[in-house]
């Protein structure tokens, strides 16, 4: 198991934001998180990749017990997350945002790059060059020269992608990559995401959009206020009474006003 | 008239110089570091305390005094104008970002401000500290000395811009633009940010010392009124006019604003302005030119220019993917 989660708990105020949460992540899977709002699936995203620190629990990666690192050397091994808004460095360009993504920290320190300039012009242009054809699997070839700011939400969610890619983690947190975009897009990012799957990332998906999840996870885990109410295929889920009660049965509803509204 | 021309140009060299260190904490990092002045002046006052003899006369006190030769008492001044940084930034950026950051940062500012000028037995309290002699006086002499500093100082400028230009071109300047648009981003994909702050902080706060030293080096002389926070927003001004991120823009700010406007103000006819508010007028312009550029060209006369990707003919070819005309 990659990523095992055991007993994972935070309170913020007197709000229980996440109780007592276990689950597993199998290397090469695509697992689904979803659940209502404020069920506290982002907070265990934030717990797991580090950006907020555990009242309780432990996070296990590969084996390595990560519960007290902080963010940055997870990421470092090879846990790499994203957010609810695309966060792309708006005034670097596309270019630029995939080759922060490639370079490792080591060829950041202010000696590096004084002592070894050759060398690190060498592995730049490696960078540029797996960088070209990467951008290109996404079709952001062309905007390469662009300012990330520049682009449209959906090619910044693409760009978020492209940059994962470049880093090569292990196992990446994907917190609502369709969030505030078209069907059509909602579809590229799905085929972005077994994009990941296939460079052999795996995955931990927060995502409302359920269709979306039923195309790219083998396992889905639902949670509600704080708690892991259920956890198994799509399909098992729909029939789980307790899930439809706590979500599936309030989206099914929303996804028909959304309709209604549309007619 | 020439030699008033050098005199001129020497203080704008030695304010680029703060500034190109200033653009490095917040044209690179975002960094809104309003204390820039005073690790400019702890170099100075440091520089001036390594270089002077013991305090003698029963009115002056300061510490040290070691007679030392001038570079390296400049040398000490950015040792020290850096460690005050790193102190102070390591404090403030664990902790708090953007605005708060630049609330910590005014309040150091004032506070070291009031501390130096009236704690007597550090740096001479409010008097400050004088009679440091010109350095490499008795090889120039007097003739051409303001022609020798000029040169020294736009020396010392042009390697601080390579400097400073290099960094920003390399992974390391980058990762600090990055950090600059979002700092959460990076810290996603495996960095200290911390770290990458605190480098950034350090490496302006050495170049404001080194300012402070060269400074004093020049007027000989340093007191609390010559450092105050009026003169973070002639930097801010200059950064923000030429293209907060630009070295050769800050440059250009720098000369707009240390240069034409500061020295411009001085030939304005007596009639116009009565002599005793013609600093507050200087300060005025400053900020009519601050709200002037950030409505109409708010990246700066010479805005930061983003990495543009040549592909190299002989590295792996990428065909464009079909369909993708411009």
């Amino acid at each position: 198991m990659l990523l095992d989660v055991t007993a994972l708990s935070k309170q913020f105020g007197g709000l229980h934001a996440v109780e007592s949460c276990s689950f597993g992540v199998d290397a090469g899977s695509v697992v689904g998180l979803i659940g209502p709002n404020g069920a506290g699936k982002s907070t265990v995203l934030a717990l797991v990749s580090g950006f907020v620190v555990a009242d309780a629990g432990t996070v296990q990666f590969d084996g390595v017990d990560l519960s007290r690192r902080p963010a940055h050397v997870r990421a470092r091994l090879g846990l790499i997350r994203t957010f609810q808004h695309a966060h792309v460095w708006e005034r670097l360009s596309v270019m630029e945002n995939m080759l922060v993504a490639a370079t490792s920290p080591r060829r950041e320190s202010i000696w590096r790059q004084f002592t070894a300039p050759r060398r690190q012009s060498a592995e730049e242009r490696l960078d540029r060059a797996r960088a070209r054809e990467v951008l290109a699997d996404f079709e952001l070839l062309r905007l390469r020269d662009m300012q990330a700011g520049q682009l449209s939400g959906g090619q910044k969610r693409l760009l978020e992608f492209a940059r994962i890619v470049m880093a090569r983690p292990r196992l990446v947190l994907l917190d609502e990559p369709s969030a505030s975009l078209s069907p059509v897009m909602s579809e590229r990012i799905g085929t972005s995401i077994l994009h990941l799957v296939s460079q052999g990332i795996t995955v931990l998906l927060v995502e409302h959009d359920l269709p979306l999840v039923e195309t790219v996870c083998s396992r889905v885990i639902c949670m509600a206020a704080g708690r892991i109410i259920a956890e198994g295929t799509m399909e098992s889920l729909r029939r789980n009474d307790l899930v439809v009660e706590a979500y599936l049965g309030a989206a099914i509803e929303k996804r028909a006003t959304a309709r209604a509204a549309q007619v | 008239m020439l030699s008033f021309l050098a005199v001129s140009l020497i203080l704008v060299a030695i304010n680029s110089i703060v500034a190109v260190g200033l653009n490095i904490q917040f044209g690179y990092a975002g960094m809104v570091n309003l204390m820039s002045i005073t690790c400019f002046a702890i170099g100075g006052y440091t520089t001036m305390v390594l270089v002077l003899p013991p305090a003698g006369q029963a009115q002056d006190a300061y510490i040290l005094g070691l007679n030392w030769p001038f570079p390296l008492g400049v040398l000490g001044g950015m040792v020290a104008a850096g460690l005050y940084g790193c102190i102070i930034g390591a404090a403030a950026l664990r902790r708090v970002r953007a605005h708060y950051f630049a609330i910590v940062t005014f309040a150091v500012a004032e506070m070291t401000h009031q501390f130096i000028g009236n704690f007597k037995p550090l740096f001479n309290g409010p008097t400050g500290l004088s009679g440091l002699s010109f350095p490499f006086i008795d090889v120039v002499g007097f003739e051409n000395y303001n022609y020798f500093y000029l040169g020294l100082c736009a020396g010392v400028l042009a390697v601080v811009c390579v400097f400073a230009e290099f960094l920003r071109r390399r992974p390391y300047g980058r990762v600090l633009r990055a950090i600059r648009e979002d700092q959460d981003a990076v810290r996603a994909f495996g960095r200290d940010v911390f770290r990458l702050q605190l480098s950034a902080f350090a490496i302006g706060s050495v170049l404001a010392g080194l300012g402070g030293g060269l400074l004093v080096g020049f007027t000989g002389a340093l007191d609390p009124s010559g450092w105050s926070s009026l003169e973070t927003l002639a930097l801010l001004t200059a950064l923000i006019l030429g293209g907060a991120g630009n070295n050769f823009g800050v440059l250009l700010g720098m000369f707009v604003v240390g240069g034409v406007i500061t020295q411009g103000v001085t030939f304005l006819p007596s009639g116009w302005i009565p002599n005793t508010i013609q600093s507050p007028v200087e300060v005025m312009v400053y900020g009519a030119l601050l709200i002037v550029i950030l409505r109409f060209r708010p990246s700066g006369l010479i805005p930061e220019h983003t990495g543009v990707d040549r592909p190299e003919r002989t590295v792996h070819p990428v065909v464009e993917p079909a369909g993708a005309e411009h």
